[in-house]
């Protein structure tokens, strides 16, 4: 495991090149986490390179104002969540909040087979029941459950008890749940 | 191994039931968890339920991503840092505006050889030197002698109204002399050399009366 605290301090201090070094390895240990909140966020591949890319150019130039004392992927995943919002809107693109991109895609075309149907309904009805959260519930669970935030992380972003963010998170699930049990209801 | 639970504990522990189903809670936690579902039904009911539950969005999730790796080209991730080290070395390095106006505050107040120095507040000083005295020859000029105690100072025009003042004060009778016309003139010094009385002793018969001579008249007479 890279110290990143270690590793800020040499990018702060450093000479030139000691500070491009600890920079790629901050970025290296990073990209791959950054560059999923982006995907889930936005429509394409090429928009989720774009915005990583950008938010790693903005790491760079602000890396020299951040406080050693904050955690550098809560930090991080802010930018990357900014940019990512501030990619759909200047593109227009369609929020996607990770999941809805693909609840307006059809369903199947008549050569699937009832499987894949199935399944993609399925899909559809969890991307729903998703998106039907309260937003702080539906965050919460994206950050948790997709992401992979620890509590405290979340509570950094969200200025937030660890206490709350379970129950948020636990009331996500079970209104799922009910969501779900509802359309299965409605099929029957 | 068995635990006192109470409602409470279960209140507390539900919260916990997703990062367990997950794996993500301490051993303490998990423990506890597990105590719950064996002592509860509805406890256990709730992490079965909330289990299924999860087990479905979990695959919507890995279909998700298998989908998005699927578009990924190869060695996206290998590329990815040189890709931003490379746009980073290529642009120029942002200035802001509080570092430039440091940088030219610096460059004013950094040392500089002392002729340099002496040399620039001297050509300063004459400058100002010369300005002022290009202004105070061009508008203003010192009152007349006699009122400079005054210290006020006054326009050419009015200068010149005050030295005439000054002299017609001094000098009266020469100047109401010098006020007349060419003919006034004569016929004054006439009437003066007309009424004239007195005679000194040492005087002539024919320049008893006179005062001035005809030379002394003429020369008067330039200056009116």
């Amino acid at each position: 495991m890279v110290n990143e605290k270690e590793l800020i301090h040499q990018f702060k201090t450093g000479s030139a090149v000691n500070r491009e070094r600890a920079f790629k390895m901050l970025m290296d240990e990073n990209k791959e986490r950054v560059y999923w909140v982006c995907r889930r966020m936005l429509k394409s591949h090429e928009d989720a390179n774009d915005v990583t890319q950008n938010v790693f150019l903005k790491v760079y130039k602000s890396l020299d104002r951040f406080h050693e004392d904050a955690r550098f992927f809560t930090w991080v995943y802010r930018i990357a969540t900014n940019e990512s919002i501030n990619a759909i809107r200047s593109k227009k693109l369609r929020h996607t909040v990770g999941l809805d991109s693909l609840i307006q895609e059809p369903a199947g075309n008549e050569s699937q087979p009832i499987e894949s149907l199935k399944s993609d309904e399925t899909k559809n009805d969890i991307k729903e029941a998703i998106l039907s959260l309260p937003e702080k519930q539906r965050e919460v669970f994206m950050m948790r459950y997709y992401d992979e935030l620890s509590y405290e992380e979340i509570a950094a972003i969200l200025k937030t008890s660890v206490g709350g963010l379970k129950a948020n998170y636990f009331h996500a699930f079970k209104k799922i749940e009910a969501f779900l049990k509802q359309r299965l209801n409605h099929e029957v | 191994m068995r635990f006192n639970m109470s409602n409470s504990d279960e209140n507390i522990y539900r919260y916990d039931i997703p990062d367990y189903l997950l794996g993500k809670t301490s051993p303490e936690t998990s423990t506890m968890i597990e105590s719950l579902m064996a002592s509860s039904p509805e406890f256990k009911a709730e992490v079965d339920e909330l289990s299924k539950t999860m087990e479905e969005i979990g695959s919507l999730s890995q279909l998700e991503t298998d989908a998005y790796m699927a578009e990924l080209p190869e060695g996206y991730f290998s590329d990815l840092s040189a890709n931003v080290l490379r746009r980073i070395q290529n642009k120029p390095p942002g200035t802001k505006f509080l570092d430039e106006l440091s940088s030219v505050l610096n460059s004013w107040f950094s040392p500089v050889p002392i002729s340099e120095f002496s040399t620039a507040i001297a050509g300063f000083a004459v400058l100002i030197m010369l300005f002022s005295f290009i202004v105070t020859f061009q508008t203003e000029t010192p009152v007349y002698s006699s009122r400079l105690s005054e210290e006020s100072f006054t326009s050419y025009e009015e200068n010149t109204a005050l030295a005439t003042l000054d002299f017609t004060q001094g000098h009266y009778g020469e100047s109401v002399l010098f006020s007349l016309s060419y003919d006034d003139a004569e016929a004054v010094l006439e009437n003066l050399n007309a009424s004239l009385t007195y005679t000194p002793s040492t005087l002539s018969d024919e320049t008893s009366y006179e005062i001035l001579s005809e030379e002394e008249v003429n020369e008067l007479l330039k200056y009116l």
